[in-house]
């Protein structure tokens, strides 16, 4: 993949086609999320779902690892644990290499006010009964990071980042479009002594015109302010447009993680390549040539034995049916297929 | 039987200058201004537009669907020929359904929870087409299995809430379908959907399109499914056509800033990673502030004096092709205060 000039990371970080870089600011270590829905007499789980199952990723400073998958495929549950909305049923999550599943008090204060969230709905995360000016104060004087007139000058210059008016700032939520309440959404998680932001359906909920403009926005602070994102989405034109890796997921499980670029241009999971051409491109003429994929989602409750892919495979056989595969492929391109597609001639990265 | 004539000669729906106004607090607000179209057997016409474009409204007003508050204040709608701008709800009832159906974007929304697949779909034979019960259950098990659902006697005895989404979306199609509509309307029928299960209805809509002969009406607010599914395309703006043409030119040979800016605003596959996605700055204006003249001048990057005073209308090109422009009206107009493009 090659490297992009317009950001302004590239020191510290490194090509991610090439080895895994030695330091990822978060590192997903393992982590399962196991909803037990009924137990037995003797009190064990009888029957469980399994949200996430043993999920492993790295994020590096100043990247967008984009997240991608459809409905029950685990993908926001993954995001709330990265923020302790969730906490995991197994494994671990360290944030510049400590655990921050043990955290408590000052320290997971100190965490959260670094690794923030935003979400598909900003109105749903917005207190509608206080003003924009509160909504943003309010985590700044939480953690007593500013007060009185430099509070106040915060304020202004957080609206200003994000293209707010400054006058707006004694307004209520529902005085504003879905696209600025998104952008209110986005300055409050840049009000602390923000390193990551977790976005979850940023943009979904948004007319395609707003759309761009908050994506560019994204790509604008990341630039600036060197943030790193998990950008959680089901759009892949989105997903591809701010991640510089990608991550697959399907039915609780990374089925493939690959530069962004590359996942495009070499599939090698067979589910990965069935997104791909499920998704519409802009060209009426080229209208109706795709690989349609039979089936829905299994139920996560019980998920299919061996690969969970299998039932809805094209290319599925006994092993398929047997052995969950595991993710292989050399550490920029990996992949959970025992019968990966084929890798393009002549297209591998230089 | 001769309705089923009629068809072929003549479009199945035509719309004519359709004016919608909903009532507010300072008197009556026009939402839906000035729309044209007709849509013959086995065509489909994209609606696209963003949130506030009027797309919806167009399609209920179509319907004779309407809230209390709204009203068709202009224009005609003929289904099969006849206008029923002005039908009484009786007159509704024996159209809606039968020559004309619908599916929305959430078919939670239009099923009814406490009753079973079966329920409502075999209700709606029998009161229809006047069916008895063995007779209408059965064509509802065939309907089933037309649009794709593997178990369909056991479905019929399921609840709404019992099935995904993807699944109660082929429910409303064979729902719709049960009384051999002529029409078909779809606001957003796969915007709730995951896009290997949109891939899949979409693909089940043009079947049986095929097998039925509908006209369909899809609304959308995605350049993916009209890229996809249109012939003819109609694209809103604050409640106006602005532009209008088959898929091909609209995609091609597109003349409308608005257009143009919907169609580089989409983060295409191809695009490349070190490029930006143009923009179009700013919102929708308000109904209640609408301005003079063009309603896209303060968003637009061609903005003129006289697009400011009076709206250019709709100008007549080639091929069925129409722009709301004062560029493709008086292109001189552009030329002279400076190139524009």
């Amino acid at each position: 993949m090659r490297e992009n000039k317009e950001r302004p990371q590239d020191s510290v970080e490194q090509a991610p086609t090439a080895v895994e870089p030695v330091h990822p600011l978060l590192e997903v270590d393992g982590v399962s999320k196991h909803y037990t829905l009924r137990r037995n007499w003797l009190g064990r789980p009888e029957v469980v779902l399994q949200a996430v199952d043993r999920v492993s990723l790295k994020l590096m400073q100043g990247e967008t690892l984009g997240v991608i998958g459809e409905s029950g495929c685990g993908k926001s549950t993954l995001g709330k644990m990265l923020v302790r909305i969730e906490e995991p049923t197994a494994g671990d999550i360290r944030y510049q290499g400590k655990s921050i599943l043990g955290l408590s008090g000052q320290e997971l204060k100190r965490y959260r006010s670094e690794v923030q969230f935003i979400f598909q709905d900003p109105y749903a995360s917005l207190n509608p009964r206080q003003k924009v000016f509160d909504i943003l104060a309010e985590p700044m004087k939480v953690h007593g990071l500013y007060e009185g007139e430099r509070l106040n000058r915060r304020v202004y210059e957080l609206l200003d980042m994000v293209g707010i008016p400054g006058a707006y700032s004694e307004r209520y939520p529902h005085e504003f479009s879905g696209g600025q309440r998104q952008r209110i959404g986005i300055a409050r998680a840049l009000s602390l002594n923000t390193k990551i932001i977790v976005c979850d359906e940023p943009v979904s909920a948004l007319d395609v015109s707003i759309q761009a403009q908050i994506l560019n926005l994204l790509r604008e602070l990341q630039q600036s302010l060197g943030l790193s994102y998990l950008f959680i989405a089901h759009g892949l034109g989105v997903v591809k447009y701010i991640s510089r890796r990608i991550a697959v997921m399907y039915l609780g499980k990374i089925v493939e993680i690959a530069g962004a670029e590359e996942l495009f241009r070499q599939p090698r999971h067979p589910y990965t390549k069935a997104l791909i051409d499920a998704h519409l491109t802009v060209n009426p003429r080229e209208r109706g040539r795709r690989m349609l994929l039979a089936g829905e989602v299994p139920n996560a409750i019980n998920p299919p034995r061996g690969c969970r892919f299998h039932p809805r495979c094209p290319f599925a056989t006994d092993v398929c049916r047997e052995q969950e595969p595991g993710l292989e492929g050399d550490g920029g391109h990996r992949f959970a297929c025992h019968h990966p597609l084929a890798a393009a001639k002549g297209a591998s990265a230089p | 039987m001769e309705k089923q004539a009629a068809i072929g000669r003549q479009p199945a729906i035509e719309v004519e200058h359709l004016q919608v106004q909903f009532k507010t607090e300072s008197g009556y607000v026009t939402t839906v201004e000035d729309v044209s179209f007709s849509v013959r057997a086995g065509e489909t016409l994209c609606i696209v537009g963003e949130s506030g474009s009027g797309k919806s409204v167009t399609s209920l007003a179509i319907m004779g669907l309407l809230d209390a508050g709204g009203r068709v204040s202009g224009g005609q709608v003929r289904i099969l020929g006849e206008d029923v701008v002005r039908y009484s709800r009786r007159q509704w009832d024996r159209v809606r359904g039968k020559d004309i159906a619908m599916i929305f974007q959430e078919p939670m929304s239009a099923l009814n929870p406490a009753y079973t697949i079966g329920n409502q779909l075999i209700e709606q034979i029998v009161k229809h087409r006047k069916w008895p019960r063995s007779r209408a259950e059965q064509h509802a098990v065939e309907l089933l299995a037309q649009v794709g659902i593997s178990r369909p006697k056991e479905i019929l005895k399921e609840y709404p809430h019992q099935l995904s989404g993807g699944m109660r979306q082929r429910v409303m199609i064979a729902m719709a379908l049960s009384c051999e509509p002529k029409i078909l309307i779809a606001d957003e029928p796969t915007t709730a959907l995951d896009v290997t299960i949109q891939a899949q209805i979409l693909s089940l809509l043009k079947e049986m399109q095929e097998k039925y002969g509908l006209a369909i009406i899809l609304i959308t607010h995605d350049m993916g499914v009209v890229s996809e599914m249109a012939d003819r395309v109609l694209v809103m703006y604050a409640g106006q056509v602005v532009e209008e043409s088959d898929v091909f030119t609209l995609f091609e040979q597109h003349r409308h800033p608005y257009t143009k800016g919907l169609m580089e605003c989409i983060p295409h596959l191809d695009l490349d990673p070190s490029e930006w996605l143009q923009v179009i700055p700013g919102t929708v204006p308000s109904f209640t502030d609408m301005p003079e003249g063009c309603r896209f001048q303060s968003r637009c990057p061609f903005v003129r004096d006289i697009c400011r005073r009076q709206d250019p209308g709709l100008t007549a090109l080639d091929g069925g092709h129409r722009v709301r422009c004062w560029m493709v009206r008086e292109p001189e107009l552009f030329r002279k205060e400076g190139d524009p493009t």
